[in-house]
């Protein structure tokens, strides 16, 4: 077109392809605003509808709780009999390595960029740049095993001048996006907390964004922005899980904020002191009360993804 | 001396036109009937049997099984027309820009955002003369930068990005890491099967112009190359040949690639201009016509920016003279040198790599100075409403 640049790529209006969302005319900010809009409807409406539930980002506001949530449901799932992977994208925090119990730290991902490695170069570093990725074919140096469960990581920023996130993203992104699951695996992801990850595109290949919320309304914003920005990377299965909390007042008052911001909320898991004392000693219990209600959340979501699917092969 | 072209285009506007015309103008965007220009430039561009056409249109007799260029018989009947000459007039306005293959049949631009169509295609050059080109050279200098810089005072009202930037020139940036695909012009090649060259319609206007930037040079992309060929403005070229034109050719002169910010490059569907600031409509509001708006309102900066290492300057000054348009790349003394070498004003540096990818010496590098979340969050548009 010219001057302007349509975003959807449109050669002029009413073109294949022209969602006739107008921008290309628009010369008010009224017209711009509406226009926008237009985009926005059009990209939701092209979000893949119901996926299958296998790529689960856990995400939200530093200190709610996603690592711990992480846990728990890694753990769930496995013993329903899937198949779990975590990858840990966080950069700062080290500490879920350690809450899932394991000892061995596996080789971070980072090390694949040359910039990364130390020198002590494994024998197969092109494997993540194959197009797709069976969990049986990444090098088990990556990969730590145990309680029946994987677990991989991406990398933490130790040397205060190691620079930008940038690469860890790519890395995060390159490995969702072609890991190819088999029906009974899935990863959990434990993101980075904030949006920061959103911005660079790493979940774009994830099918369900679970964001934590605790009692305070900053997490709660933060849960809203979460939940704008994976909706217009077309995830459509985005809901909040509220965490910590402490009565029903509490639930009742996180759930209408919530819904006030237009987020679906998945479920509650209660504060639980076992499990808050646990974290002391950097253990996460898998028997206490906590992971019941994780258990009734997991059973809801994979029950609706798999109502939706039935009710799309109709 | 004057442009003898200026000149001409002088004695266009002496002519008086048909009524018809500053209709059409006014139909493209209500008020463009009293521009100096606009009506004259329409009267160069159709007969005045096209006008009419056009002043009809939509065709309400249109069934929808018509093809989209195709006029109805009793649309014809009442412009005095038969259906096969009023097809050949719609037919040579398509191929001239000016009317679109539209769901609705053909029908003329929306506004002056499709204006540029109606200025790239060569086959029609003899017909409407330099002067048609340098008359609308006037009318953007002289006209069309007050709605340009209201349009971009909304925008950054309404809180909008702007959906055009400077990206990268790939060799520049080719071992960084973390580049967004958006920002790999390769990236959008490989994710793309149309490609043409197409003369670039603001260039055309400046035929003295002496930065020696030829007019073919713009790379047009998907739909975009689709509807340029088909109308013959477009040459259709390979994408092996599309990336010999990014990585060589645009290598020769100083130009930026501008182009759509977008996360997934199969989204990048229309144009990537070369741009020079001198002949390039939009860069030449800010840079040499004056704008109360700075470059960077214009097209956004790349989120990269160019820096260079004193000690492996050799003063050869290419990246100052040949490449450098935005006056970015600068001579500095360096005391600890005893002489001057070039610096980078990180300012006025957009993030092009042109300088980065023809140092001699090496001493140019990128660096990036902007998080990708700034790039494009959600598609290209900064959608903050």
């Amino acid at each position: 077109m010219g001057e302007f640049h349509c975003p959807m790529g449109a050669a002029f209006y009413d073109d294949e392809g022209c969602i006739l969302c107008e921008m290309c005319s628009a010369k008010t900010e009224q017209e711009m605003v509406e226009a926008s809009k237009k985009i926005r409807a059009y990209l939701r409406g092209q979000a893949p509808r119901n996926t299958p539930l296998k790529k689960i980002a856990v995400a939200g506001k530093g200190g709610v709780g996603k690592s711990t949530v992480t846990v728990l449901f890694a753990n769930t799932l496995k013993k329903k009999g899937y198949s779990v992977m975590v990858l840990d994208t966080d950069e700062s925090n080290p500490g879920l390595l350690k809450l899932f119990g394991f000892e061995r730290e596996p080789t971070p991902l980072i090390t694949l960029l040359p910039r990364f490695a130390s020198g002590d170069i494994s024998s197969d570093t092109e494997w993540l740049k194959r197009d797709t990725i069976t969990p049986s074919t990444i090098p088990a140096e990556y990969v730590v095993n145990g309680a029946g469960l994987k677990f991989m990581m991406v990398g933490k920023i130790q040397d205060p001048f190691q620079g930008c996130a940038c690469s860890m993203a790519d890395m995060s992104r390159e490995l969702i996006g072609k890991l190819a699951l088999a029906d009974n695996e899935i990863i959990v992801v434990d993101m980075e907390a904030g949006v920061e990850s959103f911005g660079r595109g790493v979940e774009r290949h994830i099918d369900t964004v679970l964001v934590i919320a605790e009692p305070s309304l900053e997490s709660i914003s933060l849960a809203e922005k979460i939940n704008y920005m994976a909706q217009g990377m077309g995830i459509d299965r985005v809901s909040a899980i509220l965490n910590k909390v402490t009565s029903s007042r509490v639930e009742e008052r996180m759930s209408e904020e919530l819904r006030k911001r237009n987020v679906k909320v998945a479920g509650t898991v209660y504060f639980d002191s076992v499990l808050n004392e646990a974290g002391f000693d950097g253990i996460v219990p898998l028997d206490s009360p906590a992971m019941t209600d994780v258990q009734k959340i997991i059973d809801r979501l994979l029950e609706e993804a798999r109502s939706q699917a039935g009710n799309s092969n109709r | 001396m004057v442009d003898k072209n200026v000149l001409k285009a002088q004695e266009m506007l002496k002519k008086k036109i048909a009524p018809e015309y500053y209709q059409v103008a006014k139909l493209v965007q209500p008020g463009l009937e009293n521009s100096r220009y606009f009506p004259w430039i329409m009267a160069r561009l159709m007969n005045l049997e096209q006008a009419k056409l056009v002043l009809a249109l939509p065709d309400t007799n249109r069934d929808a099984s018509m093809g989209r260029l195709e006029l109805s018989e009793g649309f014809a009947r009442k412009l005095g027309m038969d259906k096969k000459t009023a097809e050949k007039y719609v037919r040579e306005l398509y191929e001239k820009g000016f009317l679109y293959p539209t769901s609705k049949g053909p029908m003329p631009p929306r506004s002056m955002g499709q204006w540029l169509d109606t200025q790239n295609n060569t086959h029609y050059d003899r017909e409407l003369g330099d002067e048609y080109y340098t008359l609308i050279g006037l009318f953007s200098d002289q006209e069309l930068g007050l709605p340009r810089e209201e349009r971009i005072g909304n925008r950054i009202a309404a809180g909008q990005k702007g959906t055009s930037g400077i990206i990268p020139r790939w060799r520049a940036i080719k071992d960084m890491p973390g580049i967004l695909p958006g920002e790999d012009v390769r990236e959008i090649l490989k994710a793309n099967e149309d490609f043409a060259l197409l003369h670039c319609a603001c260039r055309k206007r400046y035929k003295e112009r002496e930065c020696g930037v030829p007019e073919e040079l713009c790379l047009v992309i998907g739909r975009a190359a689709l509807y340029n060929i088909d109308r013959g403005a477009g040459r259709r070229i390979t994408r092996e040949e599309a990336l010999e034109l990014i990585s060589n050719e645009t290598a020769k002169y100083p130009v930026v690639h501008v182009g759509t910010r977008t996360n997934d490059p199969k989204n990048f569907r229309g144009v990537l201009c070369n741009c020079h600031f001198d002949c390039c409509e939009v860069l030449r509001t800010p840079m040499v016509i004056g704008s109360k708006y700075p470059v960077t309102e214009y097209y956004c900066k790349s989120r990269y920016r160019a820096v260079v290492d004193a000690e492996k300057c050799i003063g050869c000054r290419v990246c100052i003279d040949r490449r450098c348009q935005f006056g970015a790349a600068q001579m500095k003394f360096y005391p600890e040198f005893g002489e001057e070498r070039v610096y980078i004003d990180e300012e006025k540096c957009m993030g092009c790599g042109c300088c980065v990818e023809t140092c001699p010496a090496g001493a140019h590098t990128m660096k990036v100075v902007e998080p990708p979340e700034t790039f494009a969050p959600e598609t290209g548009i900064n959608l903050d409403t």
